[in-house]
């Protein structure tokens, strides 16, 4: 068995009183990271110049760090890090002469540096590959397993953030916290597997802030109206949104995936299965053999996205699918707005409420 | 090896059944327990997996009929008895059988949809657990060309109420006993059929819709009514979302759905 499969079970603190947290100097605090990089491959936002969306802008986005000094602490990444336990493209099988073999990984424990928000959709990924149907995904099982989760602290709402609307501004679902201060670091230990690596630093008492108030703050609404399947609502979509897919692509909590056989090339004899994101704005989605076809209208299927990020998944598991990361609408082309969208659908509903009465 | 959800089974192709050019049953070396309205995940390797109905039981193995239509069937259509595929399941919920006991069923299905709806056939016509009080089965095809299971179709007309019919019998040399025209037609012609009728009903969406509203017109309550969905499938187990409709998803919660749960899933 290898290291990931012992290390599992770590204990998180149940006496918060015991560890509340240091103060470590800048050298202090990347000696405590060379330490943990020598155990973890650890993955953060960074900073990759002049790859932004609008010329002379840089891009922020996940990637391996080898030192805390690479590590963008005050900005919110493009994409989110799911791709970590649930890559782009995946091998599921190796065939080999009608032999069968599941596909291997290198199992390296990861450390991921992520916001409230995103945390909280790890959440939903795990409810999603190992509960839903009550059968658990194994591909996703052992990447998983091997993740451990470091806090990052967000120092405003960024542009189009609704976390606090959403309920998924707080968490205390991580390993270890940590605040880039003027002189140093704060830290705050919740796993003792990493108690470890900081033996120096002076205590002090070290929490988290959380955002408390969305720049806009929504209201979702409990339920529909199945009228709202046929509202005027959606038609602005299907003029606008041109089913690029980057919304789902960006989005912490999208979790579909389409199956593809791969020949390998010149050996008839070998293939793989692999598995891939994919998105439910894109055409051929839903289609069936024949041609036979559902939600042409890109409208429709901005409806099927939102209902299912804000009701439908609520329904089965009591919480909502989105976290109000923003993400999906600072990278639509199209400028198209998940938070705008909920809106209009509460006001409607609002709206058919006061009808009845 | 993980416990490993995707993995099938590796099983023998017992036997073939050319029904017509585009549709084949195949009977497997698999012992699967599964109920009428369920279906399995078939793999093959340099082409993929696909849901297939399973068409069949024995104590020994299962029988599926599939449609030449695409990428995996057409490779599957090439195997040879003898050679093997990949196989798990069963998945998905059954046809209610227990509210079928001692009741009027009728069973209607268009083309392919047969397979689907054979085992419960069989269930009700052979077994002793669960007795229907009267069965009718309406079926319709395109044309005589295209009819499945004709052993099958005599046997039950032996034992049940069953019209068959086409659209259309152009272009045929033979003489042709069954209905002409769209199933929907002859609903007025299943004898018997009231409030408490249940009804089976799996076909294309279009056919489905005509004949519920059909159905209701003859006063046949709507919670009576169970349809069979068909949605693109890549996993079978809850995981690749592209079955869902609403909080439901077909591979888990259907493919079998009440009418009335079936009106409120739009996709
Ligand atoms: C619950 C269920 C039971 C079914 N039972 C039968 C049966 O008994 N006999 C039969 O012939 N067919 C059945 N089908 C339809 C069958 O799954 C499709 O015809 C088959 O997937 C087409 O695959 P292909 O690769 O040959 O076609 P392509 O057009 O090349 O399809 C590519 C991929 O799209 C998906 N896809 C396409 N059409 C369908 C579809 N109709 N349903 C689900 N996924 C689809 C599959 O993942 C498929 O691999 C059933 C479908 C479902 C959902
Ligand atoms: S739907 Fe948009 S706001 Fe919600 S979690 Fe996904 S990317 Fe973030
Ligand atoms: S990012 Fe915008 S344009 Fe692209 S699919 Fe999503 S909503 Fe449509
Ligand atoms: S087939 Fe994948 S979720 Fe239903």
């Amino acid at each position: 068995m290898t290291k990931v499969h012992k290390l599992r079970e770590c204990k998180i603190y149940k006496d918060r009183a015991k560890m509340e947290g240091l103060k470590l100097n800048c050298d202090k605090a990347e000696g405590a990271f060379d330490r943990i990089i020598e155990d973890y491959k650890v993955v953060a936002p960074k900073r990759i110049a002049g790859k932004g969306r609008f010329s002379d802008m840089d891009l922020v986005s996940y990637d391996m760090v080898e030192s805390l000094s690479d590590i963008v602490f005050n900005d919110r990444t493009y994409f989110s890090a799911k791709s970590v336990f649930f890559p782009i493209r995946e091998t599921m099988f190796n065939y080999d002469k009608g032999c069968v073999e599941d596909a291997r990984i290198e199992e390296k424990l990861t450390i991921i540096f992520l916001r409230a928000c995103d945390i909280n959709a790890i959440n939903i990924f795990d409810t999603m590959f190992l509960k839903n149907g009550g059968y658990q995904d194994c591909y996703y099982k052992r990447r998983r397993e091997s993740v451990k989760i470091f806090l990052l602290e967000c120092p405003r709402p960024f542009a189009d953030c609704f976390c606090a609307s959403m309920g998924t501004n707080k968490t205390d679902n991580y390993s270890v916290f940590i605040r880039k201060e003027e002189n140093g670091y704060a830290i705050r230990i919740n796993d003792e597997a990493f108690m470890k690596y900081f033996s120096e630093g002076a205590k002090a008492k070290v929490e988290p802030h959380f955002i408390e108030d969305d720049l806009g703050a929504l209201n979702i609404p409990d339920s529909i109206d199945c009228s709202l399947f046929r509202n005027k609502m959606w038609e602005e979509y299907s003029q606008r949104c041109i089913a690029c897919g980057r919304c789902n692509t960006s989005c912490p909590t999208c979790t579909c995936f389409t199956v593809q056989d791969i020949t390998i090339e010149d050996n008839m004899q070998k293939s793989e299965r692999w598995r891939i994101w994919s998105s439910c704005q894109v055409k051929n989605f839903s289609l069936l053999a024949g041609d036979h076809d559902f939600r042409i209208l890109k409208g429709d299927r901005m409806r099927y996205k939102v209902l299912h990020k804000i009701i439908d998944f609520r329904k089965t598991f009591g919480f909502n699918m989105c976290v109000g990361c923003g993400r999906c609408d600072q990278v639509c082309p199209e400028y198209i707005g998940m938070a705008k969208c909920i809106k209009k659908i509460n006001e409607i509903c609002i709206a058919d409420r006061e009808e009845k009465l | 090896m993980m416990n490993n959800i995707y993995a099938g089974k590796a099983v023998k192709i017992l036997g073939i059944t050319k029904h017509t050019n585009m549709e084949r049953s195949f009977t497997l070396d698999a012992h699967i327990h599964g109920m009428p309205g369920q279906f399995v995940m078939v793999s093959l390797s340099h082409a993929g997996e696909i849901p297939i109905s399973i068409s069949g039981f024995s104590s020994t193995s299962i029988e599926i009929t599939v449609r030449n239509v695409g990428k995996v069937t057409s490779k599957l259509f090439q195997l040879k008895v003898g050679d093997k595929l990949h196989l798990r399941g069963p998945y998905g919920e059954s046809f209610p059988l227990e509210a079928f006991d001692g009741q009027h069923l009728l069973i209607i299905a268009g083309g392919t949809g047969l397979a689907a709806v054979k085992p419960l056939l069989e269930c009700c016509l052979d077994d002793d657990e669960y007795k229907p009080k009267k069965l009718n089965l309406l079926v319709g095809f395109k044309s005589p060309k295209h009819l499945l299971f004709k052993k099958e179709l005599d046997h039950w007309q032996k034992k049940g109420e069953v019209i068959v019919t086409v659209d259309t019998t152009e272009g045929e040399t033979e003489a042709w006993a069954g209905g002409i025209g769209f199933v929907v037609d002859f609903v007025k012609h299943v004898g018997g059929i009231g409030p408490e009728t249940k009804v089976v009903l799996v076909g294309p969406p279009l056919m489905i819709t005509n004949i519920v509203r059909e159905l209701v017109h003859n006063n046949v309550r709507e919670e009576n009514i169970w349809t069979s969905f068909e949605r693109h499938m890549k996993c079978g187990v809850g995981k690749c979302g592209h079955c869902r409709i609403r909080d439901k998803y077909v591979c888990l919660d259907g493919p079998v759905f009440n009418h009335v749960e079936a009106k409120s899933l739009i996709d």
